[in-house]
């Protein structure tokens, strides 16, 4: 797979010089939107190597970490009834809920995989797969969700990123000068998906891959862009294109209907939510579930600044004290192998 | 969450394909991949589904242009 890696040690040196000398003589605030591209920066250093004038936060792309916990506490009470397995990946059993987390019941959750190894888990229970996700994730669900499984359900927590950065912009008075957009999310909806962050905010967005030189390589196409005329550049042509993935847009909007979503730290965001479609599949009708807004907020955890990349961890006295790490992650930042806490943690934050 | 692996197709059945991922073979999902796969094919692997194929046309395309990145030929 080497073919595929784009890590070069020279190239990487030549392509950070290229950015120091095409630096306007200003600050410049780059926000990415996914947690891969976090991992991508603190493994190789890239944040470090970089001027020191230029920014690089992480927005609201960690979808374990904009799940709500309402939504948390929904998949606890799941977990807690007779009957009844909450299948999910690894890293929503951490999330703390508004009391507790889905590790702490434990006995009737399993992490999988896939919602395929939910939907054909073996068992006389209800399996209730507990999905969180964007775009990206939710191509995997979809085919599922369309297809009949006895004693199966769906729990979700699934959006969709552009309304998302579009209202960093106009509703939460994010300043950024531009966005380095998540390439796998544009693998499904295409790089036109951002065509109203540029023509209507005039903020250039660059869709990037996630190797070393993937970034660097967006990073100087989105200097290039804030310098000149803000344009949408897709960055990551061997994996995205314009139009995206036809048939797994199809097979979401088969199986989701676009709503507005409640996300952890931006609140309710107008068509940003894919709810599913079809009601018998659906756990929070299946069970009656009916748990409101949950506003908690662990004391002293400023994973909301986080997540609309007005903060970043090492101003988090939690994060700062050593009084949250992954195994005692107190805000969902610290949960998610995505989230910019557990990044920085795992990486040293550079 | 989003992070989605490449592997090198094995075989195709179906909606199903044994996909190679650095010497460890699994089964993924092919159903959301707008074009037919075989054997030898790349495609990038998403929590048990292939979401994109990836050509090695497009790498060496990528390679080319990341040296030529310092004259701002895009």
């Amino acid at each position: 797979m080497k073919a595929l890696e784009f890590r070069d040690r020279k190239r990487t040196k030549e392509l950070l010089s290229q950015i120091e000398r095409e630096m306007p003589g200003r600050r410049v605030k780059v926000m990415h939107v996914c947690g891969t591209h976090e991992s991508t920066i603190c493994r190789y250093g890239l944040r470090e190597a970089l001027p020191e004038n230029l920014e690089l936060v992480q927005g609201p792309g960690c979808p374990v970490c904009v799940t709500p916990t309402e939504r948390v506490d929904e998949a606890v009470e799941l977990s807690k009834k007779d009957g009844v397995i909450v299948a999910t990946f690894g890293d929503m059993t951490r999330v703390p809920g508004s009391s507790e987390s889905l590790v702490a019941d434990g006995k009737n959750v399993r992490i999988v995989e896939s919602i395929e190894d939910a939907a054909k888990m073996e068992t006389d229970k209800e399996v209730v797969f507990f999905g969180v996700g964007f775009e990206t994730t939710a191509s995997t669900y979809a085919p599922v969700l369309l297809e009949e499984h006895e004693g199966f359900s769906f729990l979700g927590s699934v959006r969709r990123i552009p309304p998302a950065m579009n209202f960093l912009l106009e509703e939460c008075g994010t300043n950024v000068d531009g966005f380095i957009a998540p390439g796998h999310v544009s693998v499904i909806i295409g790089s036109e998906a951002y065509r109203e962050v540029v023509d209507r905010h005039g903020k250039p967005v660059v869709v990037g891959g996630f190797e070393p030189l993937d970034v660097l390589s967006s990073v100087l196409k989105l200097i290039r862009s804030i310098k000149g005329e803000s344009k949408l550049v897709n960055d990551y042509g061997r994996a995205v294109d314009e139009e995206g993935n036809e048939k797994a847009q199809i097979l979401i909007e088969r199986a989701f209907e676009v709503k507005e979503s409640n996300w952890r730290g931006l609140g309710d965001i107008p068509d940003s939510g894919l709810e599913l479609k079809n009601e018998e599949n659906d756990a929070r009708k299946k069970f009656d579930l009916d748990i409101g807004k949950d506003e908690t907020r662990p004391e002293g955890c400023i994973c909301e600044e986080i997540i609309t990349g007005q903060s970043k961890p090492d101003e988090c006295e939690l994060f700062a004290g050593g009084k949250c790490d992954p195994r005692n992650p107190v805000g969902p930042c610290m949960v998610g192998s995505e989230g910019m806490c557990n990044v920085w943690y795992r990486y040293g934050g550079t | 969450m989003c992070l989605a692996i490449p592997g090198k197709v094995v075989s195709v059945e179906g909606n199903k394909a044994e996909v190679e991922f650095g010497g460890v073979v699994k089964e993924v999902r092919i159903d959301p991949l707008e074009e037919e796969v075989e054997a030898g094919d790349f495609i990038l692997n998403h929590a048990g589904f292939a979401i994109t194929t990836v050509s090695e046309e497009d790498v060496l395309k990528r390679k080319e242009e990341l040296d030529n990145l310092e004259s701002g030929v895009e």
